[in-house]
């Protein structure tokens, strides 16, 4: 059993989940009460287009005709139109998409670098003033929502000590690069403009932090607690007796087995800050995709809703397929072994 | 001797054994100062909960009520964490907040867990069977979108209100006690004592109830202490986004919503719903961590 | 007798353990020898503090709640509880540790060869070793201790390797750095029977190769009695009794001992192997004087105060009352 048979067999589970999603998504979407037809066209429309738009959409055809055309379209990347924006929901999502990403992946970041590192330190100074201080952090900020911060650190920051803006990825007054990515950020250092990196990146930093705090939390308690068990075991006292330096074990031969189940947790934590992006985006006027998302459910947009989760759905389980290759890279007894599920 | 003998016995052994384990955990459970503390905050807020038309000192400002005069008003000792927009007491409504977050709580959990536990129960059972495999990939389906973007969308397609919020939030919550349940049942399936019964020709629901099920109480009542915080999250993120609790009842994330505009000049509006969440989740999670430390030393 | 010094020495060796309760007192002024060339067993039941005395040696000891309270652990001469830094690391790096579960004492994320070449870079034999002579000299060292193709297990995983193997894979550890003094702490206790007999033997072709010294710590009798040239009986962290392998099987002087040779079932069959009464002390609240009084036959008042080593036979030391000369006869002299 090789590295290169386990990916695909990770990957063929992925496709697998992957049509089943489709199939769910697709089932919530034909669920809904009221007339689409009717939704689409107004009130005012006479009977014979609305009959006209019924055949063309394939309504009134059994149930699992609409989804192959429906997964046909989904493939070509034709999601439908948007009853509210009236342009092509692919078209929607490929202009709110970057946004979002920008901020999770940014978010992401700082979960993961500052997350390990505090949960490093607590364990490497366990039973301290710095252990406890993290510990105790660490449980208020697995309990607090992504929302409730975001509110906190706009009251505080953004609002008492006005050092940081309140709404939006860049400021009225500054011009935004070229787009190239979509991602502010990168666009702003390929045009070399300092200006807009900087104020980019004073936009993105509290979002940023509402977002990545649970997930914070979660890795910290994960590393700390993976670490100071690891720290126990027989291995170690071997390597010490070995003379290995002290140095080298901690940071070669105790860190990368307690990084395990930190990675693990990786796209669980990814998994909920997707979804606190929602809310995080409608606290800070992110234009982003959770906020397109969140007026589409409101309006009842069901093409978007669909497309959104779609979308969401596809992230998600990307990620999760790089976060399994990680572990399964890290973790030698994973990919050497027959696993049954 | 004899005023021992007179006081009330548990006649069962059942009962009597059962009532020394319960003291026996308790003592374990004291001794852990966050636990207790996580248990404690969990009582205040079904106190609170509770005894809300009792002890608000505006019952009234949990429903419909407008007083213009009093709006936005700050903190005072006449409204202790402020009013908000249209007059009404932030204290009360939080009180009558906490009923809609337990209620979310217990439903939910009410409805996730028997179906998910017996999904797992089955698939576990006949792991590696065609059965298994269905089960699971259901599951895994359902736990490929991030959760609070599939309550979203289930609950977007319905009539946005409480119940529906529920229901959307179950639909969503099963699979984790489904996987939780299979880990369990795939591994105790193959021991001693289920082959034993097998082979004295027990029915599998005999095998399934009265064999396997009690190893997975542990764990499911860790999880259920745990996910009642979560639920409450979900709920107050899905009432902030407006597909919960409706206006005017006071849902704790309606609430938030209803002040997240008037930042940062009445900003009691939605800080104190704010901190309220904070605090029953935080008491949930104390509690089921204080859980998992008692309950799973009985296991191997 | 030798000029030269010792390869291992522990004198008068105390250890405790500060714990909630209240204070542990497990070793008590411990002491042993092992002289050049020799394979001395150090045997005991659990819990007797043999795991304590290797532990501090090597320097794995977690010192809280641990404390050393008196005593010196000499190596090659020189007392390790006083030295510091360079020094301590240079002297402690003269002897190595074949440790005691072969599947939790290997890391199980990083390939053997990575393993088995940090144990070599760091050793203050093999200093200065380029990548090439690294991996050279692992390959040897992998066929020395039997390993059938060494090439392919320096690139395997703990995971994929049977428990034989990976025992041997530490004896590998343990010589490439070419020691002094092997400490092997119950080497074959996790493993097989039939693959105990291979690794015992793997290691005393080893020893006898390279004209090194072993402490072999274990609660296995036999095994003490086929590989040791001397050995230490331990009780409850004192020194109970200590001898040639040979003399202590045939003549057993210490009550323990005695109770220890008894309870070993006999293959002719001989009637029941009898156990020995009471229970191991706690160590919080340890009698005083000689420990092993509250389960011995042959208790006496004396026994309050602690038996010194005397030796009755040549070579042939025992800590117990029963031997110590009635008062007025000349001091005997310890070792």
């Amino acid at each position: 059993m090789s590295f290169s048979s386990f990916l695909i067999r990770r990957l063929f589970h992925s496709v697998v989940i992957l049509i089943g999603l489709s199939m769910l998504i697709f089932a919530i979407s034909r669920i809904m009460p009221g007339d689409p037809a009717r939704l689409a066209l107004g009130a005012r429309a006479p009977e014979e287009v609305v009959q006209q738009w019924r055949e063309w959409m394939h309504l009134d055809d059994p149930i699992h005709i609409q989804y192959y055309y429906w997964i046909k379209d989904a493939l070509q990347g034709k999601l439908g139109q948007s009853l509210w924006t009236r342009r092509d929901v692919s078209i929607d999502i490929k202009s709110f998409l970057p946004a979002t990403m920008e901020l999770v992946l940014f978010s992401g970041l700082i979960m993961a670098v500052f997350g390990i590192t505090l949960g490093a330190l607590s364990a490497r100074y366990s039973n301290t003033w710095i252990d406890n201080t993290v510990r105790v952090s660490t449980y208020f900020g697995v309990a607090t929502p992504a929302f409730v911060v975001a509110i906190f650190l706009l009251l505080i920051f953004a609002y008492a000590l006005q050092v940081l803006p309140t709404m939006g990825r860049l400021g009225q007054s500054i011009a935004a690069p070229p787009s190239r990515t979509g991602f502010l950020v990168l666009d702003s250092i390929l045009a070399g403009n300092g200006t807009a990196l900087a104020d980019a990146l004073r936009h993105l930093i509290l979002p940023s932090i509402a977002l990545a705090m649970g997930g914070l939390a979660q890795e910290a308690r994960i590393t700390r607690s993976s670490m100071a068990d690891n720290l126990l075991k027989d291995y170690i006292a071997v390597e010490r007796s070995q003379r290995i330096p002290p140095r080298v074990i901690n940071f070669k031969y105790l860190l990368k087995p307690s990084l395990i189940p930190t990675v693990s947790i990786l796209g669980l934590d990814f998994a909920a800050m997707l979804s606190n992006a929602f809310l995080v985006e409608l606290i800070f006027g992110w234009p982003g995709l959770s906020r397109y998302g969140v007026e589409a459910m409101v309006r009842k947009d069901i093409n978007a809703v669909t497309g959104v989760v779609l979308v969401m759905g596809v992230i998600f389980i990307s990620v999760n397929i790089i976060v399994d290759i990680v572990v399964g890279y890290l973790d030698p007894r994973i990919r050497l072994r027959m696993e049954d599920h | 001797m004899s005023a021992l003998q007179d006081a009330p016995r548990l006649s069962h052994p059942r009962l009597r054994s059962a009532a020394r384990a319960v003291r026996r955990s308790w003592y374990k459970f004291s001794r852990n100062r966050l636990s207790v503390v996580g248990l404690s905050a969990v009582c205040i807020v079904i106190l609170l909960a509770l005894l809300a038309p009792v002890i608000s000192p505006y019952p009234r400002h949990a429903g419909k009520f407008v007083d213009f005069a009093n709006a936005n008003r700050p903190p005072s000792w006449t409204y202790l964490l402020g009013t908000d927009v249209v007059g009404r007491d932030i204290l009360s409504r939080i009180f009558f907040g906490y009923r809609f977050s337990l209620l979310m709580g217990i439903i939910v959990l009410a409805l996730v867990v028997p179906p998910g536990v017996i999904l797992g129960l089955i698939a576990g059972y006949w792991k590696g069977s065609w059965i298994d495999t269905v089960i699971m990939r259901i599951t895994d389906v359902f736990l490929a979108v991030p959760p609070l973007v599939l309550a979203l969308a289930i609950a977007s397609v319905l009539q946005p209100n409480l119940y529906n919020a529920m229901l959307a939030v179950s639909l969503m919550w099963w699979p984790w006690y489904c996987r939780l349940v299979y880990g369990v049942t795939s591994s105790v399936r193959n021991e001693f004592f289920v082959q034993a019964a097998e082979v004295a020709g027990a029915s599998k629901v005999h095998i399934l109830l009265r064999e396997i099920l009690p190893n997975c109480v542990s764990p499911i009542l860790t999880k259920i202490s745990l996910d009642m915080g979560w639920v409450i999250l979900l709920g107050a993120a899905l009432s902030f986004v407006g597909l919960g609790v409706q206006p005017p009842r006071p849902g704790l994330g309606t609430m938030v919503a209803d002040g997240a505009q008037y930042m940062p000049d009445s900003w009691w509006i939605s800080v104190f719903p704010a901190l309220a969440i904070m605090f029953v989740v935080l008491g949930f999670n104390l509690l089921g961590d204080g859980l998992r430390d008692v309950l799973s030393v009985e296991e191997v | 007798m030798e000029s030269r010094a010792n390869v291992f020495e522990v004198r008068d060796l105390e250890v405790g353990f500060r714990v909630f309760r209240g204070h542990l007192r497990v070793l008590d002024k411990a002491n042993l020898v092992v002289e050049h060339g020799e394979k001395v067993g150090l045997v005991g039941e659990t819990g007797c503090g043999k795991s304590i005395t290797m532990k501090a040696t090597i320097g794995i000891l977690p010192i809280p709640p641990a404390h050393i309270s008196g005593g010196s652990i000499l190596i090659d001469g020189r007392d390790i509880l006083k030295l510091r830094g360079r020094a301590l690391r240079h002297t402690q790096g003269l002897l190595s540790l074949i440790p005691q579960d072969p599947s939790a004492s290997l890391n199980p994320v990083f390939r053997i060869g990575t393993q088995l070449a940090d144990a070599i870079k760091y050793s203050t034999a093999n200093a200065n070793l380029g990548r090439k002579a690294i991996r050279k000299r692992s390959i040897e060292i992998l066929s020395e201790v039997g390993l059938p193709d060494p090439e392919r297990n320096l690139a395997s995983y703990p995971v994929q390797m049977s428990g034989g193997m990976k025992q041997r894979v530490l004896i590998a550890m343990a010589l490439v750095t070419d020691p002094l003094l092997l400490i092997a702490d119950e080497p074959t206790t996790a493993l097989d029977v039939t693959i105990e007999a291979q690794i015992l033997r793997l290691m005393r072709e080893a020893v006898d190769r390279r004209d090194v010294s072993i402490l072999l710590i274990t609660h296995n009798l036999g095994v003490v009695r086929e590989f040791t040239d001397r050995v230490y009986i331990m009780y409850a962290g004192q020194v109970s009794e200590e001898g040639a392998t040979s003399d202590l099987f045939s003549t057993p002087l210490h009550p323990y001992t005695q109770g220890l040779i008894a309870s070993v079932p006999k293959l002719t069959g001989e009637g029941v192997a009898s156990g020995i009464e009471g229970m191991v002390p706690d160590y919080l609240d340890v009698p005083p004087g000689c420990r092993f009084s509250p389960r011995c036959r042959h208790t006496m008042p004396v026994c309050s105060e602690k038996p010194e080593m005397r030796l009755p036979e040549a070579a042939h030391g025992v800590a117990c009352h029963l031997f110590s000369p009635a008062p007025g006869e000349e001091k005997p002299c310890s070792n």
